[in-house]
């Protein structure tokens, strides 16, 4: 039986969840993603019931096909909504493509439903909406009120939300990540676990909850 | 100890089943039909007893007597359905079954577990779920079991057999009019009266009825049951009596439909593993579709939201006259989940989730994407998702991919490329512009050469002066911009 300071404490805490829902809840986890740079930058990994935005155009298709082997090897399940239909099944070993739902999207507002339905659906461990091939002109008529529902789906559920975006888009993403990489022709005759050495990344929102765990 | 069930107005009961609306209220009438084509009451309810309806009667009669009166015409489906479901009950009491009559099931019950008064109140809860009225009685023999299942109210014990029947009339019997008239001539009212007659003499006056009746008069009938066989169908239908326009009437009996279908399984300790659904339309047209349940459940909910998701994107080509519903029975699934295997939580879930991208996308929107068995380029099949059914992954070593993944353009854009010693130097459209620092190619690419769907293109991957890395194609219409590679 709770004591009555421990009730009082409860019943605070409910009084602020009700009255200030928007107030982000803490993570539940880390999903780590096998990219040495990304996991160092984020303490542990991609934090789950979250909401992360890597920003980038050279090195961020390496990154998603890294996360698809990534949760192969984990048995886990991801789902890729791929706005603008680019991805290339090529890219990745044909054993991963079994845990892999690739959902094929023509629009940037069909994108938005197809997320807000899987990530409800919370049967899947990674989410990840590509945007990177979806015209500016389109990213930017997506609403942020739509970004500001699928974070607050994702935030009650154990799956971790990846956006892949060309330049900063989505408000309230936290973290968001900056990556760049520079590849010449030599790239192709390289391993893609050696070309992750290359990618640089920068943390450049969320340094308060890094700081946070660190302490 | 035998028992029976006996659903009293049966095709009144099965009419008026799906439409609680007119159940509960009101005079009602269900009418039949003669070789003369004259239609006349079959069944009436006691609001229309106590209006002055009578069985027999034409509808005209039965509207004279009573202006309020609502009249209903049978539905054989409706009463297939209802006899199975009610063998179903039986059977959930007994191997031993037969089907007595229309809305009347005979059990013989050997090593029961409960009490016959405790084994009624079971059968009654369930038969009132299924929205079935019904009156059991249990006793020694069949034939005494049915007399005490028509003066059940709902449910009745016999222990005392010619207490019981001593004040029964002799009308219960289903006299011939011979018979009949003869009892009255010599004043026997009741079956006790009727059980005190000499056997003997009984016989030699009305023949071999005459001691059937005895027997039954004084409770000591035998007769062996004619055994039943468990069916196997569980499908509901309904033909409405207006034609549906709209999405939510139609769920309404969808829903009900569920609800008595997952019932009727549950008596055999089964769940509904697919679900078939078949419409017709105003013009004579059908609609059949079957929706695989991919975690076998009871659960009315989850089932009714495959239903309902399939649903809200159908549209149909005309209104709706009939529904048509049947579920498989399978064993409920039962998933032991792996110390490290992430498989699917809900996969009822996900198979409603994938139903609705499929409804947003197209079918061809969403799925797992495999290559096709050639090197043409960009060839690939998109498959449903099977994660039950996952193969074993990470144990095995996979060979190393090199190089960086292609982001495609679909189509492919049509590029201008300036060649110099057969190699790319120079490209122009309206995505990319620059002059080529460094070029891999060509790579000869050729098939279907054996049949008619020939094709041949020569790729190349280029890196720009300004940085970033694509892929080109020449093909028979000129230079195309495949990809670049991020």
């Amino acid at each position: 039986m709770p004591s009555p300071s421990s009730s009082k404490i409860i019943e605070l805490r409910e009084l602020l969840a009700a009255k200030y829902p928007a107030i982000p809840q803490k993570t539940t986890g880390y999903l780590p993603t096998e990219v040495a740079p990304l996991d160092v930058a984020l303490q542990g990994g991609l934090p789950l019931g979250g909401m992360t935005e890597v920003v980038g155009q050279a090195g961020s298709g390496l990154l998603l096909a890294t996360l698809i082997r990534a949760t192969h090897q984990r048995r886990g399940l991801l789902a890729l909504i791929d706005g603008g239909d680019a991805f290339d099944i090529a890219g990745v070993p044909r054993s991963a493509l079994s845990r892999l739902l690739w959902v094929r999207s023509p629009t940037a507002a069909k994108t938005v439903q197809a997320a807000d339905l899987i990530l409800r659906d919370g049967n899947l461990n990674l989410v990840v909406l590509d945007l990177r091939s979806v015209s500016t002109d389109e990213t930017r008529r997506i609403s942020a009120s739509s970004w500001y529902r699928l974070q607050r789906v994702v935030e009650p559920t154990t799956t971790a939300f990846v956006v892949l975006t060309r330049q900063p888009l989505v408000r309230g993403a936290r973290p968001r990540l900056m990556l760049t990489a520079r590849f010449g022709l030599n790239a192709f005759d390289c391993r893609q676990q050696d070309l992750l050495g290359r990618l640089h990344v920068e943390l450049v929102r969320g340094q308060e909850e890094h700081i946070q765990r660190i302490a | 100890m035998f028992g029976v069930i006996l659903l009293p107005n049966f095709g009144l009961q099965t009419v008026l089943r799906h439409q609680p609306e007119i159940r509960l209220t009101g005079p009602v009438a269900l009418l039949g039909g003669d070789a003369g084509g004259k239609t006349f009451v079959l069944q009436c309810n006691a609001a229309a007893r106590t209006a002055g309806v009578q069985v027999g009667m034409t509808s005209s009669q039965g509207l004279g007597r009573c202006g309020t009166l609502r009249l209903l015409t049978r539905s054989l489906e409706q009463e297939t359905t209802v006899a199975t479901a009610l063998l179903e009950s039986a059977f959930s009491c007994s191997p031993w079954v037969e089907a007595t009559a229309d809305g009347v099931s005979t059990f013989e019950i050997r090593h029961a577990r409960s009490d016959p008064e405790t084994l009624a109140g079971i059968l009654l809860e369930h038969l009132a779920r299924l929205d079935l009225e019904a009156q059991i009685g249990f006793a020694a023999n069949p034939d005494l079991a049915l007399l005490a299942a028509h003066a059940a109210e709902p449910s009745l014990v016999v222990h005392d057999a010619r207490a019981f029947l001593a004040d029964l009339p002799v009308t219960v019997l289903d006299l011939s009019p011979h018979a009949a008239a003869v009892l009255q001539k010599w004043g026997i009212g009741t079956l006790g009266a009727l059980g005190a007659l000499p056997p003997q003499e009984l016989t030699r006056r009305l023949g071999s009825e005459g001691r059937a009746l005895w027997e039954r008069a004084s409770g000591r009938s035998q007769r062996l049951l004619r055994l039943a066989v468990l069916p196997v169908s569980y499908e509901e239908s309904l033909e409405f009596e207006y034609e549906v326009q709209t999405l939510e009437p139609l769920l309404f009996v969808l829903r009900r439909f569920l609800d008595q279908l997952v019932l009727r399984l549950e008596t055999i300790y089964r769940v509904p593993a697919a679900l078939t659904l078949k419409l017709r339309f105003e013009d004579s047209k059908e609609y059949h579709r079957h929706f695989t349940i991919p975690a076998p459940t009871n659960n009315v909910e989850t089932l009714f939201r495959v239903l309902h998701t399939h649903l809200e994107n159908f549209a149909a080509p005309a209104s709706i006259q009939s529904l048509y519903l049947a579920a498989t029975p399978a064993p409920a699934s039962r998933e032991q989940f792996g110390l490290f295997e992430t498989a699917l939580r809900d996969p009822n879930r996900f198979s409603e989730t994938l139903a609705r991208l499929h409804a947003l996308l197209g079918v061809q929107g969403a799925g797992i994407g495999y290559p096709e068995d050639t090197h043409r380029p960009n060839a690939f099949r998109l498959d449903p998702p099977d994660f039950l059914h996952l193969p074993e992954s990470g144990t095995s070593r996979e060979p190393p991919t090199f190089g960086l993944p292609l982001r495609r353009l679909r189509p492919p854009l049509p590029i201008y490329v300036e060649v110099s010693r057969r190699t790319p130097v120079q490209v122009t459209s309206g995505v990319i512009k620059g002059s080529v620092r460094a070029a891999r190619g060509p790579y000869q690419l050729l098939g279907g050469w054996w049949g008619t769907d020939r094709w041949t293109c020569e790729e190349w991957d280029v890196e720009l002066v300004q940085g970033g890395l694509y892929r080109l194609s020449r093909q028979a219409e000129g230079w195309f911009l495949e990809g670049t590679y991020d």
